[in-house]
């Protein structure tokens, strides 16, 4: 039989691949230190824990390799929970793939996709919360996303989703006295069950509403421009980039192909799409740009619609946004300069005007494209259309991944079915499922009781050397 | 000659063991001290209650006695927790010590292939690292294929009342000394447990007006399913409570109890092995309930119910006279806590055989458990395994969504033990599946392959199950169509406005119906039901989704629940396991991931860790 403890100590580089200032390379497992060793022969002999040294890397015939920093972190201070050798090099792809040989000589395996991380959720170093977080951080795309995940990493929603187990628990354990305890403590569940699980689910519901905000931080949202040809649709999808990324002519019809962007907004990572003109056509080209373009209103998170206030809301357009019914949208009425008053004005206030400006419609905002300061504009009132909980929601700890958010719903609407099976007077030993399906759902969250193939496609999605 | 199942004790466990072993066809001997103390109840004259009632349900659907003998010696019957849903009633009886310990000697007595022995076990008989058998206190060898210890609180047994002590494991006997040290050197590790009594009061001497009468249940519902009728006649309990002098007292003297560990462990109500703890753990409690109850028919005896204590006698006195409808009391014996040996019982396989030492067989109170009804549980256990064992057949072990019993015997031999051990409803993860109302289909089809119950007996008990469900098919097959006559019908007998056709099924799912009102409606629907099994058919019905969910949930666990773990699978050198998990993993031999999962030291990602190099060993993947 192999001994299987060979086979288990994992090699990844932690940076990426090409030519850099630094190469970092990670090994963990039972035989990390006896790898470094044999790498650096010179290291102190026992390797000091958690101090750099440097040393000269040797490949296995002997030939050096690189001269690096190796630093040996012991199980009991690894973050994966077993030896944990990190070794910075040069970084030269040829000698970080010598090396990486030489590691794998020593009987390291190269390690999966998010294996590093894996292993400390494994060893209890770091709940599947904290897990998930460290991929959300190395993946998210905002400053503001890279914050809600480090809050993640370090522990806030865990803590938060402790403190709300500790209350579901003293629930079901009031619920249970009443029943083991009957003779003792009387047979009526004391009342603070019931405050108790009223408490555990509004914060629940709390934090499953933060998914909103959380899962736009992490997710980003797409955002598609739509409206009649000539309406200003690439005009203002320029404006809100804030460079001349789309083509702008006065001939209908210009834009044929979608365009896309990504900007920045209130710390959601916006995908802007400008889009063809809508409009009955024969041309061939400019027909699969009218598809295209109801697809991505379809598509979108949520739909800018613009129009030609001098050329009036037409039946058209009203057609073109009941397709869009229920979504997130904003009605923009451009080429306000051309109602007769001052471009400047109309653009620094381009607030809502209702129904007070004559024939527009409802809900549509006024604004000029070309007026200087029209992107400041267009992006306050993207963010409001799209990132409002964001910027609320920002102090606190949010959900990142469907997951959580699925399972905190789920303890959420479970917490609410016992309390109200405490209300209409069913027996305590039913109103308990829901108090324990409702733990039952928090203590997957954390991890303890995930299933086998969740876990699999969770760490599956993690960049190797994670 | 050689025993096939040699069992030493005559407790509740004892009993048990013996009329299992005996009933399995095995050549049985119950060496006992005294054939006088056989089914003697040491504590409280009660058999059942809440979680110990199932466990007495469970014990007689495996063909045991115990739920037989409450049912003959029983002089007041009630189901606790009535008011709830069948899943956790806790049938109860009070019963009369003297006819109860007649009953179960006659019992054992009557039971083929089994023989008493008067003795007390010293010593172990070990044979090529097997036990053989025990040698007496007067060095008689009895030897033996397989040997059952129940011996209780008896092993070193010694006896607190306040600062007085006396060595026994009851009040007039003797302890056992040699047994102690024998099992410790059979590498067993011994730990030391107390346990409290109340004071025993004379009946004419108690002030009755100021307490509160509890009376039975009428019609009383037995124990067992071979019991056909109960006595009407019914004694009466009586209540009274603690105050706040009661409290002062206790707290003035707390120094002087033996039994008050100085620590509260826990925030939740836990069991309260004597009244001192009681009183420091819920410190704002005011007042705690008394249960007045008689010895029997004839005693003179009341015990005191709730007031377990090792306070020295005068501070006993103190309490009594503080107390309102004890005040003139008359004290027969005053209350006293015992301090035994028990054995960790983590040192023992799931069917109670010693890990180290085959052969050997441990049930009962040595095991650290507390309760008559949780001792009989492990007692019948124990035989049917030591039976199967001595004829060299595989064990029997139930699961946990199964029985109490099994919850019981799992909880023991894979947690640790802080104290004492009783049995909770909350401790089974399926209570809504182990109710009174479903033992006979999970248990009686298990005792009958066991041979314990005979064909007829199994019939017979099956039928009731039958019932309800063939009530529950009427109900759902039975459609009331609102026709004139019919709303009529339910306007006036029910008032239930019936505006669309429903079945009697969905009818019984309201809240404002119940199967008396129904029955007015349409008597045969419930046609033959007896009260238990219409009130069972009710709950099961308005609680349907419940059961159902409950029973998906245990269907949807099963698979990794039940996934065997290979005989002598390697979980040393695993990478990721951690030492103490591979460690009692290798002594426990877990068969199955969900066993395994229960052992202490054994955290979730180990689980994972052992889960997939099962299913790495099998070669497909981890389900
Ligand atoms: N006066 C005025 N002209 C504008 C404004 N916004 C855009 N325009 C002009 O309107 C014309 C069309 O602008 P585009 O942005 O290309 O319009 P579009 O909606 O993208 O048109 P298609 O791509 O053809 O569908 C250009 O000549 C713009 O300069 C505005 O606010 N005021
Ligand atoms: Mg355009």
């Amino acid at each position: 039989m192999v001994d299987s403890a060979v086979l288990d100590t994992i090699v990844a580089p932690a940076t990426p691949a090409g030519r850099s200032a630094l190469a970092v390379l990670r090994i963990t497992g039972c035989l990390a230190a006896s790898i470094a060793r044999r790498l650096a022969p010179r290291l102190p002999d026992p390797i000091p824990a958690r101090r750099p040294i440097v040393a000269v890397l040797h490949a296995d015939d002997g030939a050096a390799i690189d001269e690096a920093v190796v630093t040996l972190f012991p199980t009991a201070s690894s973050p994966t929970g077993e030896d944990l050798v990190e070794i910075s090099m040069h970084g030269s792809p040829v000698a970080l793939s010598r090396l990486l040989d030489a590691a794998m000589a020593g009987g390291a395996r190269p390690a999966r996709p998010g294996e590093f991380t894996e292993r400390a959720f494994r060893s209890g170093r770091i709940d599947l919360v904290r897990a998930e977080a460290v991929r959300d951080l190395i993946e998210s795309r905002t400053p503001a996303a890279a914050l809600a995940s480090a809050r993640r990493l370090a522990g806030a929603l865990s803590a938060r989703v402790s403190r709300v187990r500790e209350r579901l628990l003293s629930a079901a354990a009031g619920l249970t006295a009443s029943i083991d305890f009957a003779d003792d403590v009387g047979e009526a569940p004391p009342p603070e069950v019931a405050a108790e699980l009223r408490e555990a689910a509004d914060a629940l519901d709390r934090l499953a509403s933060t998914w909103r905000a959380g899962r736009l931080l992490s997710h980003g949202c797409r955002v598609a421009i739509l409206g009649r040809p000539n309406a200003g649709k690439s005009t203002l999808f320029n404006a809100l980039l804030g460079r001349d990324r789309a083509i702008v002519t006065e001939v209908p019809g210009t834009t044929r192909d979608t365009l896309e962007a990504e900007v920045d907004l209130g710390g959601v990572a916006v995908t802007l799409v400008d889009t063809a003109g809508l409009r009955a056509t024969e041309d061939r080209i400019e027909s699969i740009g009218v598809s295209r373009a109801h697809a991505e209103g379809e598509r979108a998170d949520a739909v800018f619609y613009v129009f030609d206030v001098a050329g009036g809301f037409a039946e058209e357009d009203a057609d073109a946004l009941a397709r869009l019914e229920g979504r997130p949208r904003l009605l923009v009425a451009n080429k306000a300069d051309r109602l007769g008053a001052g471009a400047d004005r109309l653009a620094a206030d381009a607030d809502r005007l209702g129904s007070g400006a004559g024939a527009l419609p409802d809900g549509a905002v006024l604004v000029c494209g070309l007026h200087p300061h029209a992107g400041e504009t267009l992006r306050r009132l993207l963010t409001e259309l799209v990132a409002a909980e964001v910027s609320t929601e920002s102090a606190s700890e949010m959900l990142g991944t469907r997951r959580q958010a699925d399972l905190v719903a789920r303890a959420r609407d479970a917490a609410r079915d016992a309390l109200v099976a405490l209300g209409n007077g069913t027996s305590p030993e039913y109103a308990a499922t829901h108090c324990d399906a409702a733990l039952s759902a928090l203590a997957d969250l954390v991890g303890e009781t995930t299933s086998e193939d969740v876990l699999r496609h969770l760490f599956a999605t993690f960049c190797i050397g994670k | 000659m050689t025993w096939d199942v040699l069992v030493v004790g005559g407790g509740h466990a004892g009993i048990e063991a013996a009329r299992a072993a005996a009933g399995m066809g095995c050549r049985t001997a119950l060496l006992t001290g005294d054939v006088r103390a056989i089914g003697r109840m040491s504590c409280n004259p009660a058999i059942g209650g809440l979680a110990k009632g199932q466990l007495v349900r469970e014990i007689d659907a495996l063909g045991g006695a115990m739920g037989e003998l409450a049912d003959g010696a029983g002089i007041q019957f009630r189901i606790l927790n009535r008011s709830r849903g069948p899943a956790v009633w806790g049938p109860r009886a009070q019963c009369d010590r003297a006819l109860y310990a007649r009953l179960a000697r006659e019992r054992l007595e009557a039971t083929e292939r089994l023989a008493i022995v008067e003795g007390m076990a010293e010593s172990l008989l070990e044979e090529s690292g097997r036990v053989a058998g025990v040698i007496e206190e007067s060095g008689e060898r009895l030897f033996a294929r397989t040997v059952v210890i129940t011996t209780g609180t008896f092993l070193n047994g010694l006896m607190h009342t306040g600062e007085r002590r006396t060595e026994g494991g009851r009040v007039g006997e003797a302890p056992a000394r040699g047994l102690s040290s024998a099992l410790a050197r059979a590498g067993l590790r011994l730990g030391r447990f107390k346990t409290g009594t109340p004071p025993r009061l004379h009946r004419d001497t108690i002030d009755y007006d100021a307490c509160t009468p509890q009376e039975g249940d009428d019609p009383p519902a037995p124990f067992s399913f071979r019991t056909k009728s109960l006595p009407r006649r019914q004694a009466l309990c009586w209540l009274t409570s603690t105050n706040a002098r009661v409290h002062a007292l206790i707290r003035e003297n707390l120094h002087r109890s033996p039994m008050y560990s100085g620590q509260i462990r826990g925030t939740g109500p836990r069991y309260c092995p004597s009244v001192e703890d009681k009183i420091v753990r819920f410190a704002d409690k005011e007042r705690h309930t008394l249960f007045l109850e008689p010895d029997g028919w004839d005693s003179e005896e009341i015990y005191v119910n709730g007031l377990s204590t090792s306070l020295p006698e005068d501070v006993q006195r103190g309490i009594l006279a503080a107390i309102p409808a004890l005040s003139r009391a008359r004290m027969i014996r005053p209350g006293y806590a015992v301090e035994y040996d028990f054995v960790f019982p983590d040192q023992l396989a799931l069917t109670l055989e010693a890990l180290d030492l085959p052969g050997l067989f441990l049930a009962g109170q040595i095991n650290g458990t507390s309760g008559y009804e949780e001792a009989a549980a492990q007692g019948i256990l124990a035989g049917i395994n030591a039976a199967l064992a001595a004829r060299n057949e595989p064990g029997f072990v139930l699961d946990r969504s199964e029985a109490y019993a099994a919850v019981l015997v799992d909880d023991l031999t894979k947690k640790g033990l802080e104290e004492p051990y009783r049995l909770f409803t909350a401790r089974a993860e399926y209570r809504l599946l182990l109710g009174v109302d479903t033992v006979v289909p999970r248990l009686l089809p298990h005792a009958r392959r066991l041979g314990l119950v005979s064909e007829g007996e199994y019939a017979e008990a099956m039928r009731s199950e039958e019932r309800i469900r063939d009530a529950e098919r009427g109900l759902r097959e039975r459609t009331f169509t609102p026709s004139l006559e019919n709303r009529r019908l339910f306007e006036e007998t029910v008032g239930v406005d019936l505006a669309a056709p429903t079945t009697a099924f969905k009818l019984l799912q309201r809240n404002d119906l119940s199967v008396e009102s129904m029955a007015l409606i349409s008597p045969e629907l419930f046609g033959t039901l007896s009260d238990e099994e219409r009130r069972i058919l009710e709950n099961r019905v308005r609680y349907e989704g419940y059961i159902r969910r409950e029973q998906e949930r245990l269907d949807k666990l099963r698979p990794f629940e039940s996934r065997p773990i290979p005989a002598g699978f390697r979980y040393a050198g695993l990478p990721g396991l951690s030492t103490e998990a591979a460690e009692q993993c290798t002594r426990r031999r877990p068969r199955t991931l969900g066993e395994a999962a229960r052992i202490p030291g054994v955290t979730p990602a180990a689980i994972a860790i052992i889960s997939a190099h099962v299913a790495r060993a099998e070669g497909s993947p981890p389900g």
